[in-house]
């Protein structure tokens, strides 16, 4: 905790606050005469035992409604045998398909909110901070899930993060920044990219390793040349946030990409030429999207979470199926069985086969 | 074992549920309790989240009037961070108000307060939307109050009744503010008021969506008033005159006969009355003249003439841009209104559901007189209702109920016509509302969506709104009678009702309304009524003690001429008529259809334009310019002594000064001077010798005549 | 749970009662300092004989005109490019040259805020100092001047050229003798003339004296009985009468009277006759005039803002341009007739503009942050106060409202903040807002 200044007006009383914390739960362990201390409260001191605790138990239940935060991102691991997901709680690994959850990793961070593995299948990144403070990608090995670096450069969290090749990556944040980094050089970006005016949700790279595409809040996707730092073009037909990118496989010619956003569209441009190639309007807000391994098919999932398989080509929805209930964050789709995972409010985690 | 089972158990319900004289009964209910807690605290006011683009990224329904959004702003967007369920205070949206990380609007809570726990307990219990029960009203004590002194402290209280019976006090999470805080302090924690000036004040109560005003009065004398002995013809009186002996205010006495008649005469008709008329009206002696006058009038052509000026004006009748055959027909229409005394109610709906070409059917012009569906929205809101929906269309109207469907709803019933030279059906119009970037459904304003393929929205619309519980309809109309004659409508602005501006005399507007109602919503039923009163009838001369009165109808308002109403007027006194536009030799201003036509005189005396509401131009006001003009420029001057003028042939048929004196007075003041203004007079004119000095005093004295106070107002 | 305490020993509660320090970009120091400049700063900084508003209708870009960005995006940066001006460190859009060649003598205040969107809550919160209520309109700058200052001359004090914005009263609940006598006509017409300060034919000095005084027995004889008549006669009357009678005032508006190159300097077309109503503002404070507000229209750029630049490819007379050679020749012109340190001259508009650039081109309203310029009349030139973030969205530091801008003009003409003016009832009202505080930095 450093010194506190007035003029800088940055408040970072967050350990302060967890130490307070602990004491008062302390205090509410240790003395459980605490607990009966009864003036104010609906517990009557001359309930009998079972009553109070029928009581107690009821108030437990009416009082709980959704304990778990929600599921932000999840990944397929490379043999497709495991998930891995990340919320408030930390990181999780699932067995796949019973999606048994099998460890759980805490996080630094308070927040969770994107998960990528490496080329290689050796390490796990994922980034989050925490809001309003700092940004952060923790590097973990995998399968040992060992906690190696941390990139700790932004002032806000981390949406989405990219690999570049096994020793690189990019990372977008609330920040409105883009920064590349090498694993040898923890402390220090690459380079940071900026431009965008708002935060930035999605990260998308071109397999000609130089191009990056990004979007987010200011509704723009933008095209960059991330070796030189410098901005290709910027295109605008979105009217709300952009939650979402994802580059079209098995495409032969200039490469497509889809973006998701806010104004219930999911739009399909070709980046290297500037051109939005179509949209397709959904009736309900897309949150994420995955493509299907042979690029036939595009998978997003909304808020109404429900899951809306989308054919690019004729654009429209061909299959609308019910996933679960509250804001679906999170779609990916198994590279071999072909079904779907979507994740989302509630540590909702489920798979949905089309 | 069970004990300990059940310590355990507690514990376990504490630490998850907060401290135990906490542990709630009911969980923490986002809409009854955060939401009352975010507007009490400013979140959402439009000066922090609640503007239209919301703050920092972060935005939340002004005051609260969409939970469902904001429950998906606070929980569920930017993938849920604002609230952190692993770690409840770790959750962003508790860090910024209790300033632990930078937050633009500063320490809003106290980390240690009641606000702050309420949000850690709600998060604590999983960050729900569950509402138990619906907010059905608001109930606040004292709704008014009258103090005996000054610095009598009132207790306000707010209680919330909710669906399923229930209540509880919220006068902790109520904003109370007064209209004007230099006149009633409330002290925000404890909620009493204290009122520092006398008068009639108002404090406005805002608990979530629901808006009281609360009357604090405190009576300008501390002795008692009386008024029980004080004349009165009908409930205008009654009702007028218990407000004023609440605020201990003695009223003037009544006008005498001269005045009465000129007034009255002005309001109905526009005009002065003759010199005969005058003499005829002050012989006469019989009790009941004035109503006798009064029925007379509103039977007159020039009331019919008067009374289409000011419809046409309210109406914003004005001829398109090439186009100036609707506005000839519109007004036609209008006048053939009046004329058969049609009631308004009929009046409103042909309007609303006009169809036809514009050139042949008046009421369909009624489309052309604003451009664009939203314009129209406002226009018949504005109109019909007395309602500023305006505010609405960016976000739910701050200051009172009007909602950002309810704007863009009527919007899209006004969608459907098609506008034009010919009026007719749209069925496919629609425009978009910027919410859900779909078509606006239909909606009546407050009340329900119409079906979604609906076709006869402007007739549902009609049928509301003329509807006889409709309450708004009745209201607007009568406020503005009641402002025409009077000076001051009960609700100023008189397009501006809202549940924070309430009416002067609320009883009195609300039994105006009905009885208008029950009288076939005649406009001739009403003004005859007011003029009837003897609140109408009061002198315009203050007391000591009513002086600072500009709103209990102690003393009546002396009110400025509109400027076609004193352009006729000094035509007629002058005898030379203003020449307007292309229009035949002594056109009157108040007939003219287009209120663009060429005249320098109703320029110069301020005449509304009628693009935008009339309201707003209260006719000759004066000001440098205008008083520069009547000195040097022709509106008088070219008429005072011209060829064919009263004064030039009063001289030709030799008569004398005095007697020229007496004759002005009775054409422009419609009176004659007292022994005091005669006395002046003579001596003016006796200390000029000759002919001719006497001819320059006498222009000069009609000069002077047409530009006092006396004349140009009416009074 | 412990008090948070600050590393100065302020805890958290104080801090919340005062309300915010952190918003108000202050710490506790400055705070203090200036809740005691108040009354005794009002009289030691009062310089100013006379103040010429300079008022854009509409609401004035502030990314076109004062503070434009030119690192930001595109979308935000807009169409015109920056200029350096004669003062280190401070660029301006590219159409203000000739305004950067006097940039030593303005102060830009980039960190005005305001929540009021709208033209008239705008206008009237920026023209007075406060924000609009239901229960009073209030007095702009110069009807409290023209009531509060003694009269001295014929000359109306206070002025608007050619006309006065129509979304304030001008007056509010001061007497209408205060409201702004409007010039009318259009200055730039070889033409120009104030209408109606010639006698009609027949009349002179001598008849209209006595009209007026038959007017004012009129007046007095219909009001004597009413108790709350005022003994003083018409005042408008008054005033017109007077302003006829003097020769010397009449000529005040005789624009032909200045030499070409003047009237060239300062404009001849463009901007709503910005130019040569700013010299005919000059000219009316040369005569004593204590407030002018010079009208210039056309700011409100819902579409296509490169229209303030030129609207067709030589177009030479669009507004900024139009406005740079007016201010520059004013400011200038001023300096060298000795003036500037008694005149203060401010130019602003209601609210500034949206930084993203919308459909059409343009910009919508935008109170979050704008900007003022200032010079003369005891105001330190060359600087720049406040800033706005990177994107001309919201202040960055040093906040200023419009109740703090009223409150610093008015002590600069020599009028306490905290006078009272007084209503038709008697009721006592601030001349400035309770909480108003005087920019410092805009002192010399």
């Amino acid at each position: 905790m450093g010194p506190h200044s007035l003029e800088s007006g940055t408040f970072r009383k967050r350990n302060m606050r967890s130490l307070q914390i602990s004491l008062v739960l302390a205090a509410t362990i240790t003395t459980p005469s605490f607990a009966q201390r009864t003036d104010h409260g609906t517990l009557k001191q001359h309930q009998s035992t079972d009553e109070a605790q029928v009581d107690a138990e009821r108030s437990l239940k009416s009082a709980r409604i959704a304990t778990e935060s929600p599921i932000t991102a999840a990944a397929f691991s490379p043999d497709g045998k495991s998930v891995v997901a990340v919320s408030q709680s930390g990181l999780h690994v699932y067995s796949w398909p019973a999606l048994n959850r099998q460890r759980t990793i805490k996080s630094s961070a308070a927040n969770l909110h994107c998960v990528e593995f490496s080329p290689n299948g050796k390490h796990i990144a994922i980034g989050g901070g925490n809001p309003s403070e700092d940004g952060i990608v923790e590097l973990l090995s995998w399968p040992a899930g060992e906690s190696l670096t941390k990139f700790d450069d932004h002032s806000d969290s981390v949406r989405s993060v990219a690999w570049l090749n096994d020793t690189r990556l990019l990372t977008a944040s609330i920040d409105r920044e883009i920064k590349l980094w090498d694993l040898e050089m923890p402390t220090n970006p690459i380079l940071t990219l900026e431009g965008h005016s708002r935060s930035v949700h999605a990260l998308c790279l071109l397999k000609d390793n130089k191009t990056l595409i990004s979007a987010g809040i200011d509704q723009s996707v933008r095209v960059w040349d991330f070796k030189s730092g410098k901005l290709i073009r910027s295109m605008n037909q979105h009217i709300k946030p952009i939650h979402a990118l994802a580059m079209r496989p098995g495409v032969d010619g200039l490469p497509m990409i889809a973006s998701a956003a806010g104004d219930r569209t999911i739009r399909f441009w070709q980046p290297t030429i500037g051109r939005m190639v179509r949209y397709v309007r959904l009736d309900a807000e897309p949150l994420d999207i995955a493509w299907l391994s042979d690029g036939s098919r595009i998978v997003a999932s909304c808020v109404d979470g429900r899951i809306r398989v989308v054919d690019p080509d004729e654009v429209k929805v061909t299959q609308t199926l019910h996933a679960m209930d509250g804001w679906a964050y999170t779609v990916a789709v198994h590279a071999s069985d072909g079904s779907i995972l979507v994740g989302g409010s509630n540590g909702h985690l489920g798979r949905v086969i089309p | 074992m069970k004990t300990l089972l059940q310590s355990l158990t507690l514990i376990v319900a504490v630490a998850s549920v907060g401290r135990a004289e906490d542990l709630p009964e009911e969980t923490v209910d986002f809409r009854n309790d955060l939401i009352p807690m975010f507007t009490k605290h400013g979140c959402n006011a439009g000066a922090c989240h609640g503007a239209a683009i919301g703050r920092g990224g972060f935005k939340l329904s002004l005051y609260g009037g969409d939970p469902k959004s904001d429950f998906e702003a606070v929980v569920r967007q930017m993938n849920g961070r604002r609230v952190n369920l692993s770690n409840p205070e770790e959750s962003l949206i508790l860090l910024k108000p209790a300033e632990y990380v930078e937050h633009g609007g500063g320490a809003v809570i106290d980390d240690e307060g009641d606000s702050a726990q309420l949000l850690i307990d709600w998060i604590k219990q999983g960050a729900g939307n569950r509402t138990r029960r619906d907010l059905s009203s608001v109930e606040i004590t004292p709704r008014k109050r009258v103090a005996k002194s000054l610095g009598e402290l009132v207790t306000l209280r707010a209680v919330a009744k909710y669906s399923d019976g229930t209540s509880r006090d919220v006068t902790g999470w109520t904003i109370f503010s007064a209209e004007d805080p230099s006149a009633v302090d409330v002290d925000p924690e404890s909620a009493v008021a204290k009122v520092l000036r006398r008068g009639r004040h108002i404090v406005v109560a805002r608990y979530l969506s629901k808006v009281v005003p609360i009357e604090l009065v405190v009576p300008l004398t501390d002795s008692n008033v009386d008024l029980v002995g004080e004349p009165r013809n009908n409930f205008i009186d009654d009702e007028i005159l218990e407000s004023l002996a609440t605020l201990g205010m003695t009223p003037s006495p009544p006008c005498d006969d001269a005045t009465y008649l000129r007034r009255v005469y002005l309001d109905l008709t526009g005009r002065l009355p003759s010199a005969e008329r005058v003499n005829e009206f002050l012989e006469n002696s019989l009790p009941d003249k004035h109503k006798v006058l009064v029925d007379e009038l509103l039977q007159a052509e020039e009331f019919n003439e008067y009374w289409t000026l000011q419809l046409a004006k309210l109406l914003r009748i004005r001829p398109q841009q090439d186009d100036s055959q609707g506005a000839l027909t519109y007004h036609k229409w209008v006048a053939d209104q009046i004329k058969n005394d049609v009631g308004y109610r009929q009046v409103a709906r042909a309007l609303i559901m006009a169809t036809g070409d514009t050139h042949e059917f008046g009421p369909a012009n009624f489309y052309r007189t604003v451009s664009g569906q939203r314009e129209q929205a406002e226009f018949a809101s504005e109109l019909f209702m007395g309602s500023r929906l305006r505010c609405a269309n960016c976000h739910n109207h701050p200051l009172d109920r009007w909602t950002q469907d309810d704007y863009h709803g009527l919007a899209a019933i006004f969608a459907k016509v098609e506008r034009g030279r010919v009026v007719g059906e749209k069925p496919n119009g629609q425009t978009i509302h910027p919410r859900t970037l779909e078509p606006a459904i239909q909606r009546i304003p407050g009340e329900q969506f119409l079906a979604e393929n609906a076709t006869d929205g402007r007739r549902q619309l009609a049928d509301w709104l003329t509807d006889s519980s409709n309450p708004y309809f009745a209201k607007a109309i009568v406020n503005r009678l009641w402002k025409r004659m009077m000076g001051r409508g009960l609700v100023e602005p008189v397009d501006d009702f809202r549940d924070t501006n309430p009416a002067t005399h609320p009883a009195l507007l609300d039994k105006l309304a009905a009885d208008f109602q029950a009288n076939g919503y005649r406009l001739r039923h009403t003004l005859g009524l007011i003029a009837g009163s003897t609140t109408y009838a009061r002198s315009a001369d203050a007391t000591a003690e009513n002086k600072d009165d500009d709103r209990f109808y102690s003393h009546a308002a002396r009110r400025p001429l509109e400027a076609e109403v004193l352009s006729d007027a000094i035509s007629d006194v002058l005898g030379i008529a203003a020449k307007y536009g292309s229009e035949p030799d002594g056109a009157r201003a108040v007939m003219l259809v287009n209120p663009k036509t060429p005249s320098p005189a109703l320029d110069i005396l301020g005449r509304c334009g009628r693009e935008e509401s009339c309201e707003n131009t209260p006719g000759a006001v004066g000001g440098l310019p205008q008083k520069l003009h009547l000195f040097n420029g022709a509106l008088l001057n070219a008429r005072i002594a011209a060829e064919g003028s009263r004064l030039n042939q009063m001289h030709s048929s030799g008569k004398r000064p005095m007697e020229i004196v007496d004759a002005f007075y009775l054409t422009a003041l419609n009176r004659l001077p007292s022994g005091k203004e005669r006395k002046h007079w003579q001596g003016q004119l006796a200390e000029l010798k000759s002919n001719d000095d006497q001819r320059a005093f006498l222009e000069d004295f009609v000069w002077g005549l047409m530009t006092c106070e006396e004349f140009v107002t009416n009074h | 749970m412990d008090t948070q305490k600050r590393c100065d020993g302020v805890s958290r509660r104080d801090i919340i009662r005062i309300g915010g320090l952190s918003a108000l970009g202050l710490g506790l120091g400055d705070y203090f300092r200036l809740r005691n400049a108040g009354a005794a700063e009002a009289s030691r900084i009062a310089k100013a004989k006379s103040c010429i508003l300079v008022w854009l209708d509409g609401g004035p870009s502030h990314l076109e005109t004062f503070d434009p960005k030119p690192d930001a995006p595109k979308e935000v940066r807009g169409p015109l490019e920056t200029i350096a001006t004669n003062v280190e460190g401070i660029r301006v859009s590219e159409c203000l040259k000739q305004t950067a060649g006097v940039m030593d003598k303005l102060a830009i205040i980039r960190s005005m805020t305001s929540p009021l969107g709208e033209h008239n809550f705008g206008t009237h919160y920026l023209m007075t100092g406060y924000k609009p209520s239901p229960a009073l309109e209030y007095p702009t700058f110069g009807a409290t001047l023209a009531h509060v200052r003694e009269r001295s001359g014929v000359l109306p004090p206070h002025i608007a050229v050619p006309d006065f914005s129509g979304n304030v009263s001008g007056n509010g609940f001061l007497p209408s003798a205060t409201r702004p006598f409007s010039v009318g006509g259009n200055p730039e017409r070889p033409d120009f003339r104030v209408r109606d300060l010639d006698f009609y034919r027949g009349l002179d000095l001598t008849r209209l004296d006595r009209r007026r005084k038959i007017v004012n027995a009129f007046d007095e004889f219909s009001r004597a009985k009413d108790a709350s008549a005022s003994l003083k006669s018409d005042p408008d009357l008054e005033q017109a009468y007077n302003l006829i009678a003097s020769p010397s005032a009449k000529d005040a508006f005789k624009l032909s009277d200045e030499p070409e190159s003047v009237r060239n300097r300062y404009g001849r077309t463009g901007g709503n006759s910005i130019g040569q109503s700013c010299l005919l503002a000059r000219r009316l404070v040369e005569r004593g005039v204590p407030f002018v507000t010079v009208n210039s229209g056309g700011w409100d750029t819902h579409q296509n803002i490169i229209q303030l630049k030129r609207r067709y490819p030589t177009d030479r007379n669009a507004h900024l341009p139009s406005l740079d050679r007016a201010l520059s020749a004013l400011i200038q012109d001023l300096s060298e007739r000795g003036m500037l340190d008694e005149t203060l001259v401010v130019v602003m508009g209601e609210f500034g503009r949206t930084p993203k650039i919308n459909s059409a081109g343009g910009r919508d309203h935008w109170p979050n942050v704008f900007n003022v310029a200032l010079a003369g009349g005891g105001v330190k030139g060359g600087q720049v106060i406040g800033s706005s973030d990177s994107l001309g969205e919201l202040p960055h530091d040093n906040p200023v409202t419009p109740s703090d801008l009223a409150a610093t003009i008015y002590s600069l003409l020599g009028i306490d903040p905290a006078h009272e003016l007084h209503t038709s009832d008697g009721r006592p009202v601030r001349v400035a807002p309770d909480g108003a505080t005087i920019i410092s930095e805009l002192l010399g």
